[in-house]
């Protein structure tokens, strides 16, 4: 009699589940998003790759699909007109845009605490510190915002750039002139430099950094953002994406050689000892707490003061004299406060 | 006794292996930079790589000038005829042309992409832009280089003018098509990477930028090495192409 | 009843500059059955433009063109055209060549074949079926143009200059080729030419035309025996002939 009554439970219990699984909403099925990068995938990529290759996405209910990029300024775009869902970009860069006045992106995470950007230098031309820059050459692009931000580098440590001779060329390979010599330094990042100054050492030229956090720049780096829109209307997918990313960024700082390992399923081109050195660059730079964060939300919490800094930074740079409210531009609805 | 084959194709290759090796032999003694320019034997690994997909890429890439030249050939003619055949209608399509034309492709792909969305569909839209144009301009020019006078003949015998374009136009024309297909055909490469050096999830365009950024200059070079491939491939398809159609014209034939 | 009738025709056009330009004035003409007519004159004499006008190219300004007793009102499918340029098509072989006007006039192409290869051996280029123009000689090509001008059986043939791109020698040989080839067909032609002693040589009928404006100076029939032979240009009748068209032309002071 008891089997019975076990038999018809279960029965009953399979049944009512596949009834409610029948009538349930379509949002039982994997939500669809799209996520843009700032540029074509690097080391520091790996993350977002990683968790999409071991499933933590779909164990959060997000179908993602990684958009290589272009730029962080046609990212900041794409999210402002809804093509795409999310963005992985400049926090620099979203605030240049929100001084022109883009309204409608917001930091959902932040994921890079402090900015990778530096300044890679010849060490033969006589520099070894900030002030000697002063009326070299220097390698750039034009719309670089590294380069912009060179300006607000150059005053906090007390040299003027009016002496300064430009080498313009098309990114991504602005930084050749620099490699043969033939100008003197380049704004750069940590994780462009981990790679090139080896290469450019076989080339028999020395290359040294100043990063922007060694010199008194201490700005947001790049950020997942979000249209506003999409945080009023599916406030559950962005809360779930945020949770999904954070915990793979805390998993990549911890396990950086596997996380360049998933990365590599989906872009085997990569050479895994340079991306590798990229992504140990940007976790020892822009994501110090990564592997030591008690909870990875906490990764993601955007400081008010430090948000403000950046967007001075970005006026100072641009010479611009509009202002925006750094709350406009960010949400902690989603992490935690360390 | 040496076949033709070896003899007409020798000096090319000849050529070709002593670029190569005296590439190989400056880069080393020049200690040239190896991200500033690569040695071919570099490059070389790189081609036969098995980390890179370059069988899926060349397809990606391949798919996207297919297509997008295709659309290129059936549009241009259509308006080259549209052009020939009314010159009313030419005056008003022909302004738009020449702005498909010489408007800055990369300036508009962005938009494109933002209109169209992160897929192929933009990339094979570029792909068309770029090449049609000389689809357009041969073709209009062969449909009116027809001798006046064939024309007086095929009215005197109470032709109509459908069957002046059939009969004499449509073949006086096909030599200025193959000419069209030939640019159209290498052009629809470039546009392809165009599009691809703008935004791509894969493709030979996507891996030169890839590589570049991560300093990979012989992967960057090997990339664009199969797509030069893909150039001379096609071009060779569209003479073989012309050969078959046309046995009439051997004597003319330039290229 | 006359082939062609030309009666009162005359042809003004206006260049770009708006200038009228009389190309044909007052021309009576009457051109008969299986006869022989050249047309001969100096340059811009409007002898083309006469042709063109009775092959209904072009539209007379005045006056009326009729064939056979209809007036023309457009191309008709009775005359057969041969130009200076054989404007042979590069792509077809020589009998598709041949079989062109066949295929405009939408009769059927199978019904004309074997008549195609008859016409092509009438012309001398028997076996020369499946050769394109640029593997012939331009004299070759003038006679798959003529057995084109021939194959939809026109009462008339109109042939504007079809030898001057030719040299002297085979000019005279296709002269010849061109008279045998009326004798068996029995044809009505009219040959225009600036050649006055081909005109002499070949027709029946020699019309003048002066230029600026175009005048019909003279018909002159010819005194000369029939089969031509290129040893009756030795004779002192053609050669007064000859002299009469220099005449008329105003080139004998």
């Amino acid at each position: 009699m008891k089997s019975i009554t076990r038999v018809l439970t279960s029965v009953l219990f399979a049944a009512t589940f596949a009834a409610l699984q029948a009538a349930a909403p379509a949002a039982l099925a994997a939500d669809k998003v799209t996520f843009k990068l700032d540029f074509s995938p690097v080391g520091y990529h790996a993350p977002f790759y990683a968790g999409v290759s071991r499933g933590v996405y779909a164990k959060h209910g997000l179908d993602v699909d990684i958009i290589p990029g272009n730029g962080s300024y046609p990212a900041v775009l794409d999210v402002a007109s809804g093509r795409v869902d999310f963005a992985f970009a400049d926090t620099s860069v979203l605030a240049l845009a929100a001084l022109k006045g883009l309204r409608d992106v917001k930091v959902v995470a932040m994921v890079f605490e402090e900015t990778p950007y530096s300044v890679l230098y010849l060490k033969n031309k006589g520099i070894s510190k900030p002030a000697d820059l002063a009326g070299k050459t220097e390698a750039n692009f034009t719309g670089s915002g590294v380069g912009q931000l060179f300006q607000a580098f150059a005053r906090i440590n007390g040299f003027s750039t009016s002496g300064i001779k430009e080498i313009l060329s098309a990114p991504p390979t602005y930084l050749n002139p620099l490699v043969v010599g033939q100008a003197d330094f380049a704004p750069s990042t940590v994780n462009q430099t981990v790679n090139l100054r080896g290469l450019a050492k076989d080339a028999g030229n020395d290359l040294g950094e100043f990063r922007f956090i060694d010199y008194g720049i201490n700005i947001y780096g790049a950020a997942i953002l979000a249209n506003t829109k999409t945080i009023a209307e599916h406030s559950d997918v962005v809360k779930r994406f945020v949770r999904a990313t954070l915990e793979s960024v805390q998993w990549a700082a911890r396990h950086p050689e596997a996380a360049v390992d998933e990365l590599r399923k989906t872009n085997p081109q990569l050479k895994k000892d340079r991306a590798l050195a990229e992504l140990r660059a940007i976790l020892q730079v822009s994501i110090p707490r990564g592997a030591s964060a008690a909870d990875p939300l906490q990764l993601g919490w955007v400081d008010e003061a430090k948000m403000a800094h950046t967007i001075d930074l970005v006026r100072e740079s641009y010479g611009l004299k509009q202002t925006v409210d750094p709350r406009a531009l960010y949400t902690n609805a989603y992490v935690a406060k360390p | 006794m040496i076949p033709r084959v070896v003899v007409h194709y020798a000096p090319a290759t000849i050529l070709a292996v002593v670029v190569l090796v005296a590439w190989e032999a400056l880069v080393r003694l020049f200690h040239v930079p190896e991200i500033i320019l690569p040695a071919p034997s570099q490059i070389a690994a790189a081609l036969v790589d098995p980390s890179v997909d370059w069988p899926h890429h060349i397809w990606v890439t391949g798919v996207e000038v297919v297509i997008g030249f295709a659309f290129a050939v059936v549009f241009g003619i259509a308006i080259a005829l549209v052009i020939v055949m009314s010159s009313f209608l030419g005056r008003v399509l022909l302004p738009w042309v020449l702005l498909a034309q010489i408007a800055p492709k990369i300036a508009f792909a962005p938009i494109l992409f933002l209109a169209f969305g992160y897929n192929q569909l933009p990339t094979i839209l570029i792909t068309f832009l770029v090449a049609f144009f000389p689809m357009v301009v041969n073709t209009a020019t062969g449909l009116s280089s027809l001798d006046p006078r064939m024309k007086d003949l095929l009215r005197s015998y109470q032709a109509s003018r459908w069957d002046v374009l059939r009969k004499a136009q449509f073949p006086t024309a096909l030599p200025y098509v193959f000419t069209g297909l030939k640019i159209s055909s290498t052009l629809a490469v470039i546009g392809a990477n165009v599009a691809e050096f703008v935004s791509a999830r894969a493709g030979l365009g996507f891996l030169i930028i890839n590589a570049q950024v991560t300093f990979n200059a012989p992967l960057a070079f090997a990339a664009a090495g199969y797509l030069i491939l893909l150039g001379v491939l096609f071009y060779a398809l569209v003479a073989l192409l012309e050969r078959v159609t046309m046995p009439w014209a051997i004597p003319h034939r330039a290229a | 009843m006359a082939v062609v009738y030309l009666s009162n025709v005359g042809k003004q056009y206006q260049t770009a500059d708006g200038v009228t330009i009389e190309a044909l004035r007052d021309i009576h003409l009457a051109v008969e059955h299986g006869e022989f007519t050249a047309v001969v004159g100096p340059s811009g004499c409007g002898k083309s433009t006469l042709l063109r006008i009775i092959a209904g190219l072009d539209r007379a300004s005045a006056g009326s063109v009729e064939i056979d007793g209809a007036p023309v009102a457009g191309p008709v499918a009775s005359a057969g055209v041969m130009f200076q340029d054989p404007l042979l098509m590069a792509w077809r072989t020589a009998l598709d060549n041949v079989l062109l006007p066949i295929e405009v006039l939408r009769r059927k192409r199978a019904a004309y074949c074997e008549r195609a290869r008859e016409l092509l051996a009438l012309v001398g280029l028997q076996g020369f079926e499946k050769r394109y123009p640029h593997e012939l000689s331009g004299g070759m090509q003038q006679r798959v143009a003529l057995a084109r001008a021939l194959i939809h059986d026109p009462e008339l043939l109109l042939m504007d200059e079809p030898f001057a791109a030719l040299d002297e020698i085979t000019r005279e040989q296709m002269g010849l080729e061109l008279l045998r080839i009326w004798n068996e067909t029995g044809k009505t032609v009219l040959f225009v030419t600036h050649s006055i002693s081909e005109a002499v040589f070949l027709a029946d009928r020699v019309v003048v035309l002066s230029a600026r404006p175009g005048l019909l100076r003279a018909a002159i029939r010819i005194d000369l025996p029939r089969p031509r032979t290129t040893r009756l240009r030795g004779l002192q009748r053609y050669t007064d002939h000859c002299q009469e068209i220099r005449q008329q032309l105003g080139l004998i002071v």
